[in-house]
C-alpha cells in the first residue's frame, strides 16, 4: 500500500534525522549569582576582627551552604563592611560595585532576634540621600546571644515610614539576600 | 424586471444521524432577508423567489448551524441535515455511519458562542460546561481542567494535532486561539483512545469545520471590548472556494491592560495576542481530500507584579496584605517583569484518501515549534533577558484507517510517530534551567472497534505507546557537569464504552477506560526555584507510570413536555498518582529559605457527578440548571487530593423575543454562579486556607440585524455585575490579590 510506505518513510526520515542525539549543552554563565556575602566587622577600639560568612558555591539547589557566625565584644562601637560576590566565575567577582551602583534601588537591612543586643546604623547614602548599607556600625551591649539577619531588598521603597532608619517592615522590593547569622556578645 | 419570480424552494431539515424530521428549526434566506420555520413534519418552503443565488442559513435548537449556498433556476426541493452537538466531533462519515463514539459523555461549544466569550481565552470558554473548570495564574493564563485533571493529564487536540508545549506547569495557557475553532467539544471519558494516551482526565478538541462550497467570499470580522483591562479584540475571518481549492484565513489581534478587582488595580495582568491562521482545502476526484493548515500563535503575558515572591518570609507578609506589593494607583497597558512571551508554529496536513465508501485512510502530519520565554525580575538591567527560554519542537505522523466491515463495524485503527526536542537557551538565560533538555521518541499504535445494533452502541479499544526518553541536565554542584539519562517506557491503554438509546430520546452511557500515563519530564527532572510560591521543586527520576481506571456513566434524555436533562457520574482510581508532595524541609540559600516539594506518588480516588437540567416555560423562556460535584482523595495517605475544584452550580435564565421586521434572534439572559468553598482540605496542605464560597451575576443580551446583505450581531455581557469581592481556590493569583470586579463586554460582529 502506497500510504502505508509513505507513513513509513516519512516516519523513518524524522526519526533519522532526529536521532543525531543531543550530546551537548551550554552550561549556563551564571553571572547573576551571588555565592558569597561577607560581613566583616571590625572593632573600633582594638582593630579586632570578625567575619560572619555566607558562602553557597553551587548556587540555589546542589550542596548546602557553608554560613559561619561570630562572637562579638560587649560595649563595643564596630565598622561593618558588606562585600557580595560570585566565586563561580575567576576571578571572582564583585557585585557590591553593582550594587552600588544602582544605590538608590537598593538598601540592606540588618534585624536582631533571639535576644541579640546590639544596634546597626547606616553610615553611607545614596545619591537621595538615604542609607545604602554597603558600610555601617554596630554598636554592641551586653552579653547575649542570637540571630543577625542581613537583607538585602532590591526596588524597595526607600521613603516609606521606618525604612530610612532600617524598619523593612514597610519597604516592600524583592529579597535579593536574606541570611540569618549566629552570634554571640561575650 | 423582466425577473422570473416565481419559483418556490421547498425542503425538509432532518437530523443528520437519526434521520427524524426537525422542526421549529429557522431557515433563514439572506438575500430576501426572511426567515421561514419547519413544521412539524420538519418541512419549510419560500416561494416566489427569483432566479438567482441564495445564501441559507439553517438554525435548530442542539444542532450546529448550518450555511448552504444554492442556484435557483427552476422550483427546488432539497433535504437538509443538520448535525446534532453531541455529534460534531470529528467529520469523517461512512455510510451514514459517524465516526465520532456514541457511547462518550461530552460537552460542546458552537462557533456563535465561540464568538461570544472566544476572546477570553480558550479555557475560560470552555468552563461553562458542566465538569469543566480552570486552572488559572490570574486572567491571562488559564488552563482546562476536566473533572479535576489538568495538564499532563488532558489532551487539547488542536485540528486533529495534539497541542504540544510546556504543559506542565500551572504558568502554562495553552497557545491556541479559540477564534479558529468552529466548535470546541470536551470529551470526559477516558476512551479518547485515538488521541494519545495520557489524557486521564478528558480530552478538548479544537476543530475547524470544512470550507463550504460557495463560491462567494464570505467572513466575518467580530470586534470586542471589555472594560476590565480595557481590552480590545479584533477577530477577522475570510474564506472562499475557488477553482484551486478552498481557503480560510483567521486573524485575531488583542490587547487588554491591567485588569482590576473590586478595589485596586491588578497591576501587570494586561496582555497581548497576534494571532493568525491559514487553511487550504482541495477535493481531487472525489476521492482525495487535502487540507494544509498553519497557525502562528504569539502572545506576551503579565504576571501580577505582586505575586513575583523572593523567599518564604516575604510570602509570609504577601499573605497578610490587603493589597498585593507594587501595587499602582492606576491603570496601565505596560507589560513588565514578570512576564510571559510565548510563540507557537503549527503546520497541519491532513490527507484523506476514500477508497470506497466503506474504506477511508487517513494521513496527517503535525509540526508544531513552541517557543516560550519567561522573564523574572532581575538585578542589573537582566529583567530584559529571559529567566527561562524554551524551544519545545515536535514533529507526529499518524496513518490512520478507517473501515466498515460488514455494514456493522466501524474499525479505526491508526499507527502514530512523535518527536519531541526540548532545548533550552542557556546563553541567553544564564540560569540553570528549571527543565532539562531533552528528546523523546514515542511509537503508537492503537484499533478501536464500534458498532451500533438497533438501540444499542458498543465501543472497545486498545493502545500501545512506547517511548524513549533522552534527558540532558545540568549538575546542581559545581564544577558544573553535564548528565546524561535514558528511559523507556512502555503502557497500554483499553476502553470499552456502551450506549442504549430508550423510546423518547432517553439515552444511557457507559465508558471504561484503563489507561496507563509515562511520568513527564517536569516530574522527572524539574529542579528549581518556582517564583510564584517561593517554593523549591524537585522532579524524582524513579517514578513510574501512573495506571488510572475511570468509569464514567451518562443519562441524558428529556422530561415533562419541554424539558431536558444530562447527568454524568464518575469515578476514577489512579494508582501511583504523581503529585508534588511538601517535604516539610526548608532549603536555605543566598536569598533565604524556601520549602521544599519534591515529586512523589500515591494511590488516588476521584469522584463526582454533573447535572444539568434545561427547560422551556414556552416558546420564549428557559431555565437552565447546572451543577458539578468532586471529591479527590489521596487514599494511601488517608488525606484530600490539593487543587480539586470545589464544588459548583449555574442558574440562567434566558428570554428570547420574538423575530421582528429589523432584529432578530434577540434574547436576554442573567445568571448566578456559586462557587462552594473547597472544604476537603486539611490545613497544613496548602500555604494559605482555600477562600470562601462566592456568588456572582452576570448577564447577557443579544441581537441581530441586516446591514444590506450582510449581518449584524451585537451582544452585550457582563460578568460579575455587583463588584464582588471574591478569590478562586483553582486561580493561585489568590494568594496575593482578589479576582476580577466587574466587566462589561460588548461585541459587534459582521458576516458576510
Amino acid at each position: 500500500m502506497k500510504a502505508y510506505k509513505l507513513f513509513a518513510s516519512l516516519a523513518m526520515a524524522t526519526a533519522l534525522l532526529s536521532s543525531c542525539k543531543k550530546d551537548d549543552l551550554i552550561i549556563p554563565n551564571e553571572e547573576e549569582l551571588i555565592t558569597t556575602l561577607n560581613y566583616t566587622l571590625v572593632s573600633q577600639s582594638t582593630s579586632d576582627t570578625v567575619l560572619l560568612s555566607f558562602v553557597d558555591l553551587d548556587g540555589p539547589g546542589g550542596n548546602d551552604p557553608v554560613i559561619t557566625g561570630g562572637t562579638l565584644t560587649p560595649n563595643t562601637m564596630y565598622d561593618g563592611t558588606i562585600e557580595v560576590l560570585n566565586e563561580q566565575t575567576l576571578p571572582a567577582e564583585d557585585i557590591t560595585e553593582e550594587v552600588i551602583e544602582e544605590a538608590e534601588e537598593h538598601q540592606f537591612f540588618f534585624l536582631n532576634a533571639g535576644g541579640l543586643d546590639l544596634i546597626p546604623s547606616y553610615t553611607d547614602t545614596d545619591a537621595d540621600g538615604n542609607p545604602l548599607g554597603v558600610t555601617t556600625t554596630i554598636s554592641t551591649n551586653s552579653n547575649s546571644s542570637g540571630q543577625l539577619t542581613v537583607i538585602l531588598r532590591h526596588e524597595p521603597n526607600k521613603s516609606a515610614s521606618g525604612v530610612p532608619q532600617g524598619e523593612i517592615t514597610n519597604a516592600g522590593g524583592e529579597t535579593d539576600i536574606e541570611v540569618v547569622f549566629d552570634v554571640d556578645i561575650q | 424586471m423582466g425577473q422570473d419570480c416565481h419559483f418556490t424552494l421547498s425542503g425538509a431539515i432532518a437530523d443528520a444521524h437519526t434521520g427524524a424530521k426537525i422542526k421549529e428549526a429557522r431557515v433563514f434566506i439572506r438575500e430576501v432577508n426572511s426567515a421561514e420555520y419547519s413544521s412539524s413534519a420538519g418541512q419549510f418552503a419560500f416561494t416566489q423567489l427569483c432566479k438567482g443565488e441564495y445564501h441559507l442559513e439553517v438554525s435548530a435548537d442542539g444542532y450546529e448551524h448550518e450555511n448552504l449556498y444554492l442556484k435557483i433556476e427552476k422550483n427546488f426541493t432539497t433535504e437538509i441535515n443538520l448535525h446534532p452537538f453531541s455529534e460534531l466531533i470529528d467529520e469523517v462519515e461512512l455510510q451514514g455511519h459517524k465516526e465520532v463514539s456514541r457511547t462518550q459523555a461530552s460537552g460542546i461549544l458552537s462557533k456563535s458562542e465561540i464568538d461570544d466569550i472566544g476572546s477570553k481565552g480558550l479555557s475560560q470558554a470552555i468552563e461553562g460546561m458542566s465538569g469543566v473548570s480552570t486552572l488559572s495564574n490570574g486572567d491571562g493564563i488559564a488552563k482546562p481542567v476536566i473533572h479535576g485533571l489538568w495538564g499532563n493529564r488532558v489532551s487539547i487536540i488542536n485540528n486533529g494535532i495534539t497541542q504540544s508545549g510546556q504543559q506542565w506547569g500551572t504558568d502554562h495557557a495553552p497557545e491556541i486561539d479559540p477564534f479558529v475553532a468552529d466548535h470546541i467539544s470536551v470529551l470526559k471519558g477516558a476512551s479518547a483512545l485515538a488521541y494519545g494516551g495520557s489524557s486521564l482526565g478528558g480530552v478538548v478538541l479544537v476543530e475547524q469545520s470544512l470550507i463550504p462550497d460557495d463560491p462567494h467570499l464570505h467572513g466575518n470580522i467580530n470586534y470586542v471590548f471589555q472594560s476590565n483591562g480595557l481590552g480590545n479584540t479584533l477577530n477577522a475571518s475570510l474564506e472562499q472556494a475557488k477553482k484551486w481549492g478552498r481557503f480560510r484565513i483567521n486573524a485575531t489581534g488583542k490587547i487588554i491592560g491591567d485588569r482590576k478587582s473590586p478595589n485596586y488595580f491588578l497591576t501587570n495582568t494586561g496582555n497581548r495576542e497576534s494571532n493568525i491562521a491559514l487553511s487550504y482545502q482541495k477535493q481531487f476526484k472525489n476521492n482525495y481530500l487535502h487540507r494544509v493548515y498553519y497557525s502562528l500563535f504569539n502572545t506576551e503575558i503579565g504576571i501580577l507584579r505582586g505575586s513575583h515572591i523572593s523567599n518564604s518570609t516575604d510570602l509570609e507578609s504577601a499573605f497578610t496584605r490587603d493589597e498585593p506589593f507594587f501595587t499602582k494607583d492606576h491603570f496601565s497597558y505596560n507589560i513588565e517583569a514578570p512576564k510571559q512571551k510565548v510563540q507557537h508554529h503549527l503546520l497541519k496536513y491532513r490527507g484523506d484518501w476514500r477508497f470506497s465508501d466503506h474504506h477511508i485512510l487517513q494521513f496527517r502530519y503535525g509540526g508544531q515549534w513552541n517557543n516560550r520565554k519567561e522573564f523574572d525580575v532581575r538585578r542589573s538591567g537582566r529583567s530584559d533577558s529571559p529567566a527561562l527560554s524554551l524551544l519545545q519542537i515536535n514533529q507526529f505522523f499518524e496513518l490512520k484507517d478507517l473501515i466498515i466491515v460488514n455494514d456493522q463495524w466501524l474499525i479505526e485503527s491508526g499507527l502514530q510517530y512523535t518527536f519531541v526536542d526540548n532545548t533550552n537557551d542557556n546563553a541567553s538565560t544564564g540560569r540553570l534551567p528549571l527543565i532539562p533538555d531533552y528528546q523523546s521518541h514515542q511509537t503508537s499504535a492503537f484499533a478501536i472497534f464500534k458498532n451500533t445494533f438497533d438501540k444499542w452502541a458498543f465501543e472497545f479499544g486498545g493502545r500501545a505507546d512506547y517511548k524513549d526518553l533522552f534527558v540532558l541536565a545540568i549538575s546542581q554542584t559545581v564544577p558544573r557537569e553535564i548528565e546524561k539519562h535514558q528511559h523507556y517506557f512502555l503502557n497500554y491503554s483499553l476502553s470499552g464504552g456502551l450506549g442504549y438509546t430508550f423510546e423518547k430520546k432517553l439515552t444511557l452511557k457507559f465508558d471504561l477506560g484503563y489507561v496507563q500515563r509515562q511520568p513527564e519530564v517536569n516530574e522527572l527532572y524539574s529542579a528549581g526555584l518556582h517564583q510564584g510560591l517561593a517554593s523549591v521543586e524537585y522532579g524524582n527520576p524513579n517514578l513510574t507510570a501512573e495506571n488510572s481506571l475511570k468509569a464514567l456513566a451518562e443519562l441524558e434524555g428529556s422530561f415533562f413536555k419541554n424539558g431536558t436533562f444530562q447527568l454524568v457520574g464518575f469515578y476514577q482510581n489512579i494508582q501511583d498518582y504523581i503529585f508534588l508532595r511538601p517535604t516539610g524541609t526548608y532549603e536555605i540559600n543566598i536569598s533565604g529559605s524556601f520549602p521544599v516539594f519534591v515529586y512523589d506518588q500515591t494511590n488516588a480516588t476521584l469522584f463526582g457527578s454533573d447535572l444539568s437540567l434545561a427547560y422551556n416555560f414556552g416558546r420564549h423562556f428557559q431555565a437552565l440548571v447546572q451543577a458539578s460535584f468532586l471529591k479527590g482523595n489521596d487514599i494511601s495517605d488517608n488525606i484530600p487530593l490539593i487543587f480539586m475544584p470545589a464544588n459548583n452550580g449555574l442558574v440562567k435564565l434566558t428570554y428570547a423575543f420574538e423575530d421582528g421586521q429589523k432584529w432578530r434572534n434577540t434574547r436576554f439572559g442573567l445568571s448566578g454562579k456559586y462557587i462552594a468553598q473547597q472544604k476537603h482540605l486539611n490545613a497544613d496542605q496548602d500555604f494559605v486556607l482555600p477562600p470562601d464560597s462566592y456568588f456572582l451575576i452576570g448577564a447577557e443580551a443579544k441581537t441581530e440585524t441586516s446591514l444590506g446583505k450582510n449581518k449584524l450581531e451585537i451582544s452585550l455581557r457582563g460578568d460579575n455585575l455587583l463588584n464582588s469581592v471574591y478569590r478562586d481556590y483553582l486561580n493561585r493569583q489568590r494568594y496575593f490579590a482578589d479576582d476580577l470586579g466587574i466587566n462589561i463586554q460588548v461585541r459587534l460582529g459582521i458576516y458576510f
